[in-house]
């Protein structure tokens, strides 16, 4: 036995809206989740409207409705757990700093959320390449500072004569100061500092490990919030709910 | 009922519902319909039945159920619901705390004696200050 054998077009009408209304809330499930639930809730609904008699075929049909509960009604049940499992994730400080950020800036803001996000994540975005193009631009000139300082180490001429080379200045020093060391000893304290220059930087790159990592959330739970608002959207949208959902949101 | 009453009704049934539908399926396996006339039949529960399916749902994924469709004699599949060794385990542990919870609530608040005032502390506290 079909459904559409055994309800009349006009019932089977009233039901597939109201199925269609379910599953426009159910946008935000997994597609397995939304289907199996809407199959149910369909099953449900023969189900009842067979064992149960008494009353015309539509007055029947829409006390079985109303008592299965609006679409936003039943799956209201199944959002709560999911921002709390939303909060529960690893306690990262980073996390947690986004999400209230997200929370209290995003929330009441609507659509204008995403511009704020995008340009909050495009901002991180740049910093992170700036951080790592400095670490990366101290590496380097670290290490070419230290072999040049070898190499006025082992043969301190050997510059001079590349600069009179190149047409450069007589004299030239590697710190220019006024101070006359000799070239080893310039050389020297060259080496030091660049060393450390590149330590600097290397330290910096083992740092953004960790700034990547705390990147990557903001940017896992960013996405999770915008579908989360998504979804919400479409709910209130139809109900005028939105401040109530907000609230138990907060 | 104003708004704020409403919702810790709301909350207080909420957990309960969860329960009792665990319940139910402790003793056999059900499909959500057949649940949903086992839930009702004890009284009205003003339970908006399409919010077990989501329940099941979330309980089918924790664990504390399992769920399969089965072809119907009449009419159309229907998913059968039953608990988990998971789910009995955790119902048992449940049931075992909603009872102590109910003590608690039940208990008259006179049974238990109160603290009053610690009659000899307040005459120490005096002879203290006659020294």
């Amino acid at each position: 036995m079909t459904a559409e054998q055994m309800y009349s077009p006009s019932a089977q009408a009233v039901i597939n809206d109201y199925l269609d209304r379910l599953k426009y809330r159910l946008a935000g499930f997994p597609p397995a989740d939304r289907e199996d639930l809407l199959r149910e809730i369909r099953c449900h609904i023969d189900e009842a409207f067979a064992s149960e008699s008494g009353g015309a075929e539509m007055e029947r049909l829409l006390r079985i409705l109303r008592r299965l509960g609006e679409p936003a009604d039943v799956i209201s049940e199944r959002m709560s757990p999911a921002m709390v499992k939303l909060g529960k994730k690893k306690g990262l400080p980073f996390y947690i700093l986004s999400g209230v950020l997200i929370v209290l800036f995003g929330l009441p803001l609507g659509a204008g959320v995403f511009g704020i996000l995008i340009g909050v994540l495009a901002a991180i975005v740049g910093l992170l390449l700036a951080y790592f193009a400095t670490a990366i631009s101290l590496v380097v000139s670290g290490a070419l500072g230290i072999i040049a300082s070898f190499i006025v180490i082992i043969d301190p001429a050997i510059i001079e004569r590349i600069n009179l080379a190149f047409g450069g200045a007589e004299n030239m020093h590697l710190i220019p100061s006024g101070i006359f060391f000799s070239p080893e000893t310039e050389a020297f304290v060259c080496l030091i500092l660049c060393i450390i220059l590149a330590g600097l930087g290397a330290l910096m790159l083992r740092g953004g490990r960790y700034l990547l990592r705390g990147i990557g959330y903001l940017f896992k739970i960013s996405w999770e919030k915008v579908r989360e608002i998504f979804s919400r959207n479409r709910q209130t949208r139809a109900t005028g709910h939105s401040a109530s959902i907000a609230s138990a949101c907060l | 009922m104003n708004q704020e009453l409403e919702n810790k009704v709301t909350q207080l049934r909420k957990g309960i519902l969860e329960l009792a539908i665990m319940g139910f399926l402790y003793h056999g396996s059900h499909y959500g319909y057949s649940l949903v006339k086992a839930l009702t039949s004890g009284g009205d529960l003003s339970l908006k039945e399409g919010t077990i399916y989501p329940i099941l749902q979330r309980m089918t994924r924790e664990g504390m159920v399992s769920a399969k469709w089965v072809e119907s004699p009449q009419g159309p599949p229907r998913k059968y619901y039953r608990l988990t060794e998971l789910g009995r385990s955790t119902y048992a542990t449940l049931v075992e705390e909603f009872h102590r919870l109910v003590k608690l609530v039940n208990e008259p608040s006179g049974s238990i004696p109160t603290e009053g005032e610690d009659s000899t502390g307040t005459e120490l506290s005096v002879r203290k200050e006659e020294s």
